[in-house]
């Protein structure tokens, strides 16, 4: 069975783009991706549109931007886990041998202020307040901190952190640095987390072109990234129905080691989704990252650093490289694929050959192993 | 306990966010939740749903919980939602009570004031508008437990 490779890569800004359409930016990543794979765009047998509020047929209205060419169009949408769902979908069609090259593109227009509509209309949470975005995420951070003494401090870092990795990439929506005092001095939204610790709304889009053995081979390509597994999970709705945890992470996770025959220890860069603070510091654990409980310690000992054991969000993160939801899962992948090639200039990891991205929607985790 | 029922709420018509949830309330608006409870395997959930997660079965039936519960944890919510008319901020919490994990407003005391582990009540809760809107919200929330709490639920039941 053929694996998929990943042969090209590309990111559009994130930040405002109030001039230009969705369409115009999910064509930019797609353009930049075929020409990074240096292949033909009508080489391109199947295309994957990952997105959430991006209206109807979406993908198809892409293809006209970039020339019909009369292939299957798929659109994709698995909340902010979209990105990284249709990666996964693409590496199945083509392991299946269903098509020999595919390309996905990630891409979102968000307005600002907090995410809306999540929830359906008429839903009784609307009404009674209980469907803040940040919840589930302030509701873990809370029993992380009753259970493992973990402090606000801890979760501070993190926004820290991202910011300090995103002034190294072009692409990212905020690259200023911010101060532990500052992350904590900002507007609180929902305990423990300030707005400084919660991603941005944003504009932008990213692509991949991921491909066969065979195709592969006759390219003859040597910046190639391997994807050596994916597994996509969803939240076990059990008897302790609110119960905060990253469960679906740590099964996804335990997934995707077992496939591909690697370990947590084994990880040279991880990219996670860390739409709230909190988000980073739990799937540190979830993944393997480190032990349960031990999160606070672990960014505390800034092991989570470019230079320090395990980089996590070289690219800055959701909170300083942006969000923008159907793109962000794509965008990990094309991060780690720069790590992986040796690209990633100022913020390269030097000597990384296997990275991790794990993705998240509500309810949902997908995450993606990759090597060189 | 001052708790916000509909007398607090003057001038406003009264909407249930989640009709069926609980019981009809008591003279100082003790109610108990109306969870389901699988036939098959014993198992108790909160809300309702239209299957047994645990073995798929469609006999699902109505249980009364007990009225005591105690704070698993708990957020502050500074920012409004769109969709909530309320005033902010307001305590979110996860309540065990009777077999289930419940996620539901606390209220009866100052926001700073709770904490992991706080003993509580079912009530029924108005959820007034603050400003403009005529809909009061009504809907289940905890309190801090009453000694009376218990032999209430009893009574109830």
């Amino acid at each position: 069975m053929s694996q998929a490779n990943i042969i090209g890569v590309g990111v559009t800004k994130f930040g405002r783009h109030p001039d230009r359409t969705v369409e115009s930016l999910a064509a930019e990543a797609v353009s930049l991706a075929i020409a990074d794979a240096g292949i033909e765009w009508r080489r391109v047998q199947q295309f994957y549109a990952a997105h959430v509020q991006q209206g109807v047929a979406a993908g198809q209205r892409i293809l006209q931007q970039l020339g019909p060419t009369g292939i299957p169009a798929l659109n994709i949408e698995n909340c902010a886990a979209a990105g990284s769902t249709a990666v996964r979908e693409a590496s199945i069609a083509i392991r299946a041998g269903e098509c020999d090259v595919a390309v996905v593109v990630g891409f979102e227009k968000m307005q600002h202020g907090v995410l809306l509509d999540v929830a359906p209309e008429g839903d009784p949470e609307v009404a009674m307040g209980m469907n803040v975005v940040p919840m589930r995420h302030s509701l873990m951070g809370m029993k992380h901190m009753q259970k493992y003494g973990t402090r606000i401090e801890h979760f501070a870092q993190v926004s820290v952190k991202n910011h300090d990795h995103a002034m190294h990439n072009p692409n990212a929506q905020y690259p200023k640095p911010v101060t532990v005092e500052q992350v904590l001095a900002s507007r609180m939204i929902c305990d423990p987390i300030t707005v400084l610790q919660c991603c941005p709304t944003t504009d932008g889009a990213a692509a991949v072109v991921v491909c066969s053995d065979a195709f592969l081979a006759k390219l003859g390509k040597r910046r190639a990234v391997r994807i050596l597994g994916a597994a996509l999970t969803s939240d076990i709705d059990d008897p302790a129905y609110n119960e905060q945890t990253m469960d679906h992470v740590e099964r996804a996770s335990r997934l995707v080691y077992e496939r591909a025959g690697r370990g947590p220890g084994d990880l040279d860069v991880v990219e996670v989704h860390d739409c709230f603070s909190v988000a980073e510091i739990v799937s540190y654990e979830a993944l393997g990252l480190c032990a349960e409980g031990e999160g606070g310690r672990l960014i505390e000992e800034g092991a989570t650093r470019i230079g320090g054991r395990i980089p996590v969000n070289t690219s800055g993160g959701l909170l300083a490289k942006g969000h923008p939801l159907g793109a962000s899962g794509v965008a990990q992948i094309c991060e780690l694929t720069t790590q992986l090639r040796g690209e990633a200039g100022q913020r390269q990891v030097s000597g990384a050959r296997t990275g991790l991205a794990c993705n998240m929607g509500i309810w949902s985790a997908c995450v993606t192993l990759l090597a060189a | 306990v001052s708790l916000r029922l509909f007398d607090d709420c003057s001038g406003t018509r009264r909407v249930q966010a989640a009709p069926g949830t609980y019981t009809q309330a008591g003279v100082n608006g003790e109610i108990q939740l109306v969870a389901q409870r699988c036939s098959d395997c014993g198992t108790r959930f909160f809300p309702a749903r239209s299957r047994c997660s645990r073995c798929f079965s469609d006999k699902l039936e109505p249980v009364t919980l007990d009225r005591a519960g105690m704070v698993d944890c708990f957020t502050v919510v500074r920012q409004a939602p769109k969709g909530f008319a309320g005033p902010v901020p307001y305590v979110i919490g996860n309540v065990k009570v009777d077999g289930v994990t419940v996620l539901a407003h606390l209220v009866g005391k100052p926001v700073e004031d709770w904490r992991a582990g706080d003993a509580v009540a079912s009530y029924v809760y108005a959820i007034c508008p603050v400003s403009g809107g005529n809909k009061a919200v009504e809907c289940y929330a905890f309190a801090p437990a009453q000694a009376a709490d218990h032999q209430i639920a009893k009574e109830v039941s």
